[in-house]
């Protein structure tokens, strides 16, 4: 009798370690307080945000964030900031869509450009300026707030430039199965089902930057040169390359944003990515990346993404005012960052 | 072995031209007037006339006066981003107030003197929040402003549902135009020029920017002297909120926008480091100047916001590079 109570008593003390442990883990908390959300969320909107063609909007409308996310991700990473995201995003996608506008007098090239033409030169010219930021930050020795910042009005800018200040609509036809489409049309053409594509672009997206930051040298460069430059340098890590190349994933992940976003409303106009920048920063945040470097995982942005997507839907639902969306994403970045600065123990 | 005898050298033209250039001021001032001279011939004239003159006086000194509250917390090594938040919040909480149309939050429409202070009381106090939350909590300045100007437009925004404000009381005009405005602006940078150079207050702000640990050994409140930057950068961001409400006659949660790029951009220019402890008032004032020349310019071209928006973030990271690499060279 002894005995089994004893191993009984084990099996408790060994679960309660496990749970203990699962718990204690970050990115356990993050899945709890997500669940907590969509829990509150269903209750406050009538069990209509836990509805399965709901759950997919939020994946399809919070995937412009989130691939942005994690793109600011290996940014603050490096301790930097990128708050290029919004411009990048506008700027990249005001020159795609011009490239491949069925409008005629909108187009840049008198003809509308096939994807497979559009999409590369969009992605270049957000790596083309991601380099000029990383090369400010990186070589000039330029803050990378205000480096980032001034790359924000000048993509901000060249996005002006391209499109007159008007809204561009109507993109060549394969473009919305980015933004729009399910797993399921590629196959069987005009059924809407499945798992919507810009999802999948996203957890491709997370699983590729997962890889690359567990399981390659550039993951301990990244890190390293986040959490203590000087070490990183002296143990032989090309520190000003890595800094370059975080402003370069950031841009051209902002573009695959932008890309997201353009193909699912069809249209670009200069409001189309408003916050973008504080919503990326908010999610890395919200998903544990500490802002001094050297802390953070992709798990945890996905995380901190979709809390982030799973309150704006179901405020949206609730048809709050957008003053509540802005003030309430406001409170949550500082007490993002307040926990951040207690987890660090008041460092 | 003859003795060398050393003259001391006579004072040349030369030697007091060297003098004054390699003041840093000097050459803001003479970069101010090039780009007058410049921008001058570009347009042909039209950006050099004397109403013109008078408007990029009065457009800059709205901008100024953030730019004088931004250069304190510059000078500490930490930034404020929520001047428009702050600013467009006091706008709309005033204008709300004075007005006589259905807008009016309180019901019935109060006079300047009861609304601009409330204005500047009401943005002092997003600056104690914003700076508690930065030297209690040690939070980076950036993100911490970021969220503040996040919740400073949503309480805008809230206060009349965004809708605009018009109807402000007639003896409102003044501060905004053109006598009034700046000379509020030369006497508000006069007194941080006065605060900067001539008070122990001064000098624990330049201290705690230069080696906040060493300014801490020496005695000075670190902490208390970020927290008062940041209500001092509100407070003028609450000041420039008034400024551009009385000029627009109007309450719009669109009139401020971008105006801490500006004034950043204006600080910066001006040649305070971003590092902390290193600038003065007057360059920041010239800096606002040249800001102001730069809009102003944009404007009588007719140059669209493509332009706007490529030359100003061009202006900003250029004077950052420059400002590094000018220090790195000595």
């Amino acid at each position: 009798m002894a005995e089994v109570v004893e191993r009984l008593k084990s099996f408790i003390d060994r679960a309660k370690d496990i749970a203990r442990r699962v718990i204690g883990h970050e990115n356990a908390t993050l899945g709890i307080v997500l669940a907590a959300i969509m829990g509150g969320m269903a209750v406050a909107t009538g069990l209509k945000s836990i509805r399965i063609s709901n759950m997919k909007m939020v994946l399809v409308t919070g995937s412009t964030m989130g691939v942005a996310a994690i793109g600011q991700m290996f940014v603050i990473l490096t301790a930097g900031i990128d708050l290029s995201v919004a411009g990048m995003a506008f700027g990249t996608s005001a020159l795609g869509s011009a490239m491949m506008t069925t409008q005629l007098w909108q187009n840049i090239l008198g003809y509308p450009a096939p994807i497979w033409v559009g999409i590369p030169a969009m992605l270049a010219l957000g790596a083309g300026l991601g380099l000029i930021s990383g090369i400010f930050v990186s070589r000039v020795g330029v803050p990378p707030f205000i480096a980032t910042l001034g790359m924000w009005q000048i993509a901000h800018g060249v996005g002006f430039l391209i499109t007159g200040g008007l809204t561009l609509r109507r993109m060549v036809d394969p473009l919305p199965f980015f933004g729009q489409g399910w797993v399921a049309q590629a196959f069987i053409p005009g059924r809407p089902a499945g798992f919507p594509v810009a999802g999948i672009i996203w957890i491709l997206v997370g699983v590729v930057a997962y890889f690359v930051l567990h399981h390659t040298n550039y993951a301990r460069a990244v890190y390293a040169t986040g959490g203590n430059p000087v070490m990183a340098w002296l143990s032989g890590i090309n520190v000003r390359n890595t800094r370059l190349s975080v402003y370069i994933i950031s841009a051209m992940l902002a573009t695959l944003g932008g890309l997201i976003r353009t193909s699912r409303v069809m249209s670009v106009s200069f409001a189309s990515f408003g916050f973008l920048e504080l919503q990326s920063i908010a999610a890395a945040v919200i998903g544990g990346v500490s802002l001094f470097g050297g802390r953070g995982t992709v798990v945890g942005v996905v995380l901190g993404a979709l809390i982030i997507a799973v309150i704006m839907n179901g405020m949206s639902i609730l048809g709050a005012d957008p003053f509540i969306e802005s003030t309430v994403l406001g409170v949550l970045m500082i007490t993002a960052v307040a926990i951040d600065y207690w987890r660090r123990g008041g460092r | 072995m003859a003795e060398v005898v050393e003259r001391p050298k006579p004072v040349t033209a030369r030697e007091v031209a060297r003098r004054v250039l390699a003041h840093e001021n000097a050459v803001i001032g003479i970069a101010l007037a090039a780009l007058i001279g410049v921008l001058g011939v570009i347009s042909r004239g039209s950006t050099v006339t004397a109403s013109n003159m008078a408007n990029i006086v009065l457009q800059s000194s709205i901008r100024g006066v953030a730019a004088v509250g931004q250069a304190f917390c510059i000078l500490t090594a930490n930034f404020d981003l929520s001047v428009s938040g702050v600013g467009v919040m006091a706008m709309m909480l005033g204008s709300a107030m004075m007005t006589t149309e259905w807008t009016n939050i309180l019901g019935y429409p109060v006079s300047p003197f009861m609304a601009i202070p409330v204005m500047l009381v009401v943005a002092a106090a997003w600056g104690l929040l914003s700076g508690t939350l930065v030297s209690r909590l040690a939070l980076p300045s950036l993100i911490v402003t970021f969220g503040v100007w996040q919740i400073g437009y949503g309480v805008a925004f809230y206060i009349t549902g965004g809708q605009a404000v018009m109807e402000l009381p007639r003896s409102f005009a003044i501060y905004g135009s053109l006598p009034a405005a700046p000379i509020i602006f030369f006497s508000v940078a006069a007194v941080a020029y006065f605060v900067l150079m001539h008070t122990s207050f001064g000098r624990r702000v330049y201290a705690t920017g230069g080696n906040p640990v060493s300014a801490y050994l020496s005695g000075i409140n670190v902490k208390n002297v970020q927290r008062s930057v940041f209500i001092i950068s509100a407070l003028c961001a609450g000041l420039a909120g008034v400024l551009m409400t009385s000029r627009g006659m109007a309450g719009s949660t669109e009139a401020l926008r971008g105006i801490e790029l500006d004034s950043i951009a204006s600080v910066v220019i001006g040649g305070v480091s971003l590092f902390g402890g290193r600038g003065n008032m007057i360059g920041v004032v010239l800096g606002a100047l040249i800001i102001g020349v730069i809009n102003n310019a944009m404007g009588v071209m007719h140059m669209g916001h493509a332009g706007r928006y490529i030359v100003k973030g061009a202006v900003i990271v250029g004077a950052v590079a420059a400002d590094i690499l000018r220090r790195r060279g000595r």
